[in-house]
Order: C-alpha cells, then sequence, then structure tokens
C-alpha cells in the first residue's frame, strides 16, 4: 500500500522493559523522516541499532542511495532492512540494464510496493519512506506499511 | 548463557570467549571450544543453541573453503560476514537458526574488522562487541574505556577488567576465558583467563 504526502513520517518506539506483545517491528527500533521542499526533498534517520531495550550500535544507517535522485529509508527489522535493501538494489540494477535509463520515484515505488506484497503472508519486517525528484525536479516522496 | 567479548586494536582484534558447556543446571563440560577459524586469519565465535552451533558452523566453514577453491582466492572479512548473513537471513523464514555470532578478521588491505551477526540476520560492523546476557555488563564498560587502535596490553586491560565485571556480577559462575588474538600471522591463543 501507498501512501503519499507531504510529510512522511515512519517511527518504531523503543520500549523499556521486554513486552510480549511487542511487534518484531520495533525489535530494534528505529525512525525515518522525510520532507519535501521546494524543488527539493530531504530525508533522514535515526542511527541506532538496538535488541529491545539494549542499544548495540550508533552507527547503523536506515536511508539509502537507490539513484542519484531518488533515496529510500528503511525503518524495522534490521535483518530485513538490509535485505530489502539488497534486493532493491539488484532490481533497480537490472532495470536500468533493461531499460538504459534511471528509475522514476513513481516506478520505484510501486516497484516496491509489489515487492512488499509480494510476501503478503509472511512479510518483510520493514515500513519504507522513499524520498525523490521525478522529472524536471518535482518532489516526490511516498511511505509504505510493511504489505 | 555464552559469553563473548572482542575488541578490535590496531591491525590486530582480541576475542574471550567463556568455556563452559552448560545443560540446565549442569556444567557438561568446562573446557569447549566455541569458536571456528576461517581460513588463515578469520575467526568466528559463536553463541547460541548447541545443535545449530556445530551444525551451522560446520557448514559456514566448509561452504567458505569450497568458495576459495573454486575461485582461487581466499574471501575478505566483510565478504564472509555479508556471506553468513545471507545464510542466517534466508534460514529466517524456513527454519530458524538460533545462534548469535561474532566474526573477527585480519585483512592486509583494511586491517582489522569486526562483525557482529544476530539470530535474525542483522549484520554490523563494530569496533568492539559482546554476545550473551554479559553484554548488558560488559557494554558500558566499553563504551567508557575504549580507545580506536589501542595496542595489545591496554586491549587486555581492558578485556581483565570485563571479565572481573563478569565475574563480580553475573549469576552463572564462568572460571575460564580462552583468549585469543587475531593479527596479520594468524589465530592464535593467548591463555586461558
Amino acid at each position: 500500500t501507498i501512501v503519499q504526502q507531504s510529510t512522511v513520517v515512519k517511527f518504531a518506539p523503543h520500549s523499556i522493559f521486554y513486552s510480549s506483545t511487542m511487534s518484531i517491528l520495533q525489535y530494534n527500533g528505529g525512525a525515518v523522516i522525510a520532507m519535501a521542499g521546494d524543488n527539493c526533498v530531504g530525508i533522514c534517520s535515526d542511527l541506532r541499532l538496538g535488541v529491545q531495550a539494549q542499544t548495540v550500535a550508533m552507527d547503523f544507517e536506515k536511508v539509502f542511495p537507490v539513484t542519484e535522485k531518488l533515496y529510500i529509508g528503511l525503518t524495522g527489522l534490521a535483518s530485513d532492512v538490509l535485505s530489502v535493501n539488497q534486493l532493491l538494489n539488484f532490481k533497480t540494477k537490472l532495470y536500468k540494464l533493461r531499460e538504459n535509463r534511471e528509475i522514476k520515484p513513481e516506478a520505484f515505488s510501486a516497484m516496491l510496493s509489489s515487492l512488499l506484497y509480494e510476501k503478503r503472508f509472511g512479510p518483510w519486517f520493514t515500513e519504507p519512506v522513499v524520498a525523490g525528484l521525478g522529472e524536471d525536479g518535482k518532489p516526490f516522496l511516498s511511505g509504505l506499511d510493511l504489505i | 548463557m555464552d559469553s563473548v567479548i572482542s575488541l578490535v586494536g590496531k591491525d590486530f582484534g582480541l576475542i574471550a570467549i567463556d568455556t563452559n558447556s552448560p545443560r540446565s543446571v549442569i556444567i557438561l563440560k568446562n573446557d569447549l571450544n566455541k569458536y571456528i577459524e576461517i581460513g588463515k586469519n578469520k575467526f568466528l565465535a559463536v553463541s547460541g543453541h548447541p545443535g545449530d552451533v556445530s551444525q551451522f558452523t560446520d557448514f559456514i566453514q566448509k561452504s567458505i573453503q569450497l568458495h576459495s577453491l573454486k575461485i582461487g582466492i581466499p574471501l575478505s572479512t566483510h565478504a564472509i560476514a555479508n556471506f553468513i548473513r545471507k545464510e542466517v537471513s534466508f534460514c529466517l523464514r524456513k527454519s530458524p537458526v538460533k545462534i548469535n555470532l561474532i566474526l573477527v578478521g585480519f585483512d592486509d588491505s583494511i586491517g582489522s574488522s569486526l562483525y557482529l551477526i544476530d539470530y535474525l540476520g542483522n549484520l554490523q560492523r563494530m569496533n568492539y562487541c559482546a554476545q550473551g546476557h554479559t553484554s548488558l555488563l560488559v557494554f558500558s564498560l566499553l563504551d567508557r574505556h575504549f580507545q580506536k587502535e589501542m595496542n595489545i596490553e591496554e586491549t587486555i586491560g581492558l578485556l581483565v577488567k570485563c571479565i572481573g565485571v563478569i565475574r563480580n556480577r553475573f549469576l552463572i559462575n564462568q572460571p575460564n576465558f580462552l583468549i585469543k588474538i587475531i593479527d596479520s600471522k594468524g589465530c592464535r591463543g593467548l591463555g586461558v583467563l
């Protein structure tokens, strides 16, 4: 599912005590924000990698470049952040080889959406945010949930 | 239950692993080697369910050996870490392996590096790491005293401090810690602490 907004915020809050009802999306913790401006977009993420309440590392970036003008931020389970990023890398490179041009943000967002829905009954535990500039510098933002 | 503490210094990596093998409330064996050596100077310390530990690490070691034989050049630490992560995340949705791994390796081009691979397939390159319940005790000590590019004496001093805290505060008695050093000459044991 895709939701297009001017500001998209996704976060998985840290909880102090272990709770058996805690979602797996909150296991590692993370936040990504993207915002659109005048012919520009910005995207940022926190750098914490945690295991429930314990912080393991403070250099885990959650924003990755796709093309020069397209970035993706992935929150949720860190393992799936890495896996989905590697999958997207693979697919965009294949796209570039086949179509001989860079992927547009709208097409990328649609591709990501179908990639996530493919795993509808055993999903990737990650909620992405796409931020990029389309044709003639028009900003594009979209946020997706895990399916 | 297992404790692993690992640090990276100037051109070497140091790792301390406890050698207990517990089964519920009994210690079966107190000189167990919970690690494997991959190649000449890559070292993998594992903690987790005993069956998964032995099966998965054997699989990793032999796969990497096969790969190195096929392509003729040994894999770098970064490549090995990503390979292990891929295998763990692959198994995650089929039959999860409940093991956590710390990979320490020395490459001539980049020096020493340390990678933490979680049972869920999280991969993180770090300068120091602790695994197990004792990580709750040891991480704060390492955050405070760790500096980049320490020499061997300083690193061992820091390890001794960490093990002291574990002996002081951890409920489970872990009398022996095996210390291993990984540098350009390979993996060597520095004795038992």
